[in-house]
């Protein structure tokens, strides 16, 4: 058993150090020539408007946990997608209960003004 | 292959009522409309989970809805079906009765389906469905500043203990390779084993209030408004029981010293709720630690293995349930604070012979529920040879009574409060609670055959 540690130890230490020798190697050896454009943020690619530091309106808070509701709704549908034809018509079902369930969900949010900006 | 599904229909339904509620505002009659339906469409679902019977482990041995599955189901539902009655004629402070009724059916439908959970997977999600709607009833007045305080200091407890019961179940996984309880297979895993089951367990004991882990309710309690305590004070406490009976039996035998963990917690619950409700004078404040020290009359029963000591448990829960969600219910109506129910046997006779009748059955007097629910309680520890745990169960039990009958002087010799404005008539939630004080007389009467089905005999 502290066999199986030994070498969990080892890989660990290994990762460490790898990563160290790696960034002290490039700041070792590449050109240090640091200049405006080069500081700024990275936004995509395009140039950043005013300080990153700024406070988000709340309003994005409801956004985001919707995106949430989704977001999770695919990571079931991808999953199901590919073992569904094998399993059946009650998987079909569940996953309309499943996605009736997120759509109700929506109405709701989408019933009491939460889509609506303010 | 469906036809054994059937089983489930008071979950499908008791969700489909939770929709219907969230949408109440379309129906005729809007609020009030949908505290009715889903008062309906949850006593249904009671009635539903009492005649549905039991089966043996189905959905790939995920759910098991066996006979305390059946009888915690049921009192779930029931008490959620009470409880919103209550909010159809009574309401909530912010005047939107239909989400917290659908918040409140969410919340049951997540602990009917704990009540079944073979799986740790399926507990889990289970537990935290039966919990997240408690969070918002708990901050349900939205703009009283303490009362939110108390709702994010719930919040951010639970979803600590979430992370822990998470990663204790993460060992349990790792150990055995698999996560159903009938495959926990922990013989030999030594300490790994015994850090898994008490990670596990230490969500459980945070979510029922259980004595090292208990702080969090006084304070929530007594921010929140005195309705959402009754229903997150009880309904979900009725199925935290019922899953970690189930959990207790998957390790008790693969596990050692389970027992001693279970009747120091259980010893501790009792002496600090006890002693602690001693000098309150807030009701919620007195029923949050009356809750700890119930927690730990039920660990007694839990303590030892035996399925008696597991179905008498379960059937405590609901005798515990009843008078307590009807107690905060009364205070929902009169005012939180002990001195608000001042003479209100001269005002209201029926609702302080009520709460005499629900405080009597707390400490425990025959013939009501309460009595048979601690005899059966003492009798299975007894018969595990726990003889010091029940002499501090029925100690405490004499101290319980100081602090309950000081409610009861209140309510007879006490100062009519200044100041206070005649309580509109609600016929439904008088109904509700002569419901609750007739249900704690019954299940007093009706206690042999109902624990005779949950497979208690006293001995």
């Amino acid at each position: 058993m502290p066999h199986d540690y030994v070498v969990i130890g080892t890989f660990v230490l290994v990762g460490i150090i790898f990563v160290m020798i790696t960034i002290s190697t490039s700041n070792i050896l590449s050109h240090q020539k640091p200049s405006e454009a080069k500081g700024l943020i990275y936004e995509c690619g395009v140039e950043p408007i005013g300080a990153p530091w700024v406070q988000f309106h709340v309003g994005y808070y409801v956004y985001a946990l919707l995106f949430v509701v989704f977001d999770i709704e695919t990571v079931f549908l991808y999953p199901w997608a590919i073992v569904f034809s094998r399993m059946g018509m009650i998987v079909l079902v569940e996953m309309f209960i499943f996605v009736a369930v997120l759509l109700l969900g929506l109405a709701y949010a989408w019933k009491e003004g939460a889509l609506r900006w303010r | 292959m469906l036809s054994g599904y059937w089983i489930f229909a008071p979950e499908v339904l008791i969700v489909a009522g939770a929709f219907i509620a969230l949408f109440g505002d379309l129906l005729p009659g809007r609020d009030r409309t949908a505290a009715y339906v889903g008062a309906a469409v949850a006593a249904l679902a009671a009635v539903l989970a009492a005649a549905g019977g039991t089966a043996g482990p189905m959905v790939f041995g995920q759910v098991e809805p066996d006979e305390i599955a059946r009888f915690a189901r049921t009192g779930i539902a029931a008490l959620t079906a009470l409880w919103a009655l209550w909010v159809a004629g009574r309401g909530m402070p912010d005047e939107r009765r239909r989400d917290a009724v659908a918040l409140a059916m969410f919340a049951a439908g997540g602990g009917m389906l704990l009540t079944m959970a073979e799986d740790l997977i399926v507990m889990y999600i289970a537990l935290e469905l039966s919990t997240m709607p408690a969070y918002v009833l708990m901050g349900y007045r939205r703009r009283d500043v303490p009362g939110l305080e108390g709702a994010l200091k719930y919040f951010l407890l639970a979803m600590l203990t979430s992370i822990i019961m998470l990663y204790g179940m993460s060992f349990l996984y790792g150990i055995s390779g698999s996560t159903s309880f009938a495959e926990l297979a922990l013989e030999g895993s030594g300490m790994l084993g015994v850090l898994g089951v008490m990670l596990t367990l230490v969500g459980l004991f945070a979510k029922m209030s259980a004595a090292p882990f208990h702080y969090w309710a006084p304070d929530a309690y007594a921010g929140a408004p005195a309705v959402s305590v009754a229903f997150v004070s009880t309904v979900p406490k009725i199925a935290g029981i019922a899953v970690m009976a189930r959990l207790l039996h998957a390790v008790a035998g693969d596990v050692g010293g389970l027992v001693t963990i279970m009747a120091v917690v259980a010893a501790a619950s009792m002496l600090l709720g006890n002693l602690a409700a001693l000098p309150q004078s807030d009701l919620r404040r007195l029923m949050a630690y009356s809750g700890v020290a119930h927690t730990g009359y039920l660990f007694m029963a839990l303590a030892p293995d035996t399925s008696a000591g597991y179905g008498a448990a379960v059937f405590y829960t609901v005798a515990y349930a009843v008078p307590s969600m009807a107690i905060m219910l009364v205070a929902a109506e009169e005012g939180s604070d002990l001195t608000d129910l001042g003479k209100l046997a001269s005002r209201r006779p029926l609702a302080a012979w009520s709460m005499v009748v629900w405080l009597v059955s707390l400490i425990g007097i025959p013939p009501l529920a309460g009595f048979f629910g601690k005899l059966y309680l003492f009798g299975s520890a007894l018969s595990a040879g726990l003889v010091w745990l029940v002499v501090l169960g029925v100690l405490t039990s004499v101290v319980s009574a100081g602090y309950y009958f000081r409610v009861v002087r209140e309510m007879f010799f006490g100062d009519e409060p200044a100041g206070i404005a005649a309580l509109e008539p609600a016929p439904t939630a008088s109904l509700a609670l002569a419901i609750a004080a007739i249900a704690t007389v019954a299940i007093g009467v009706g206690a042999s055959p109902l624990l005779a089905a949950l497979g208690v005999a006293l001995g």
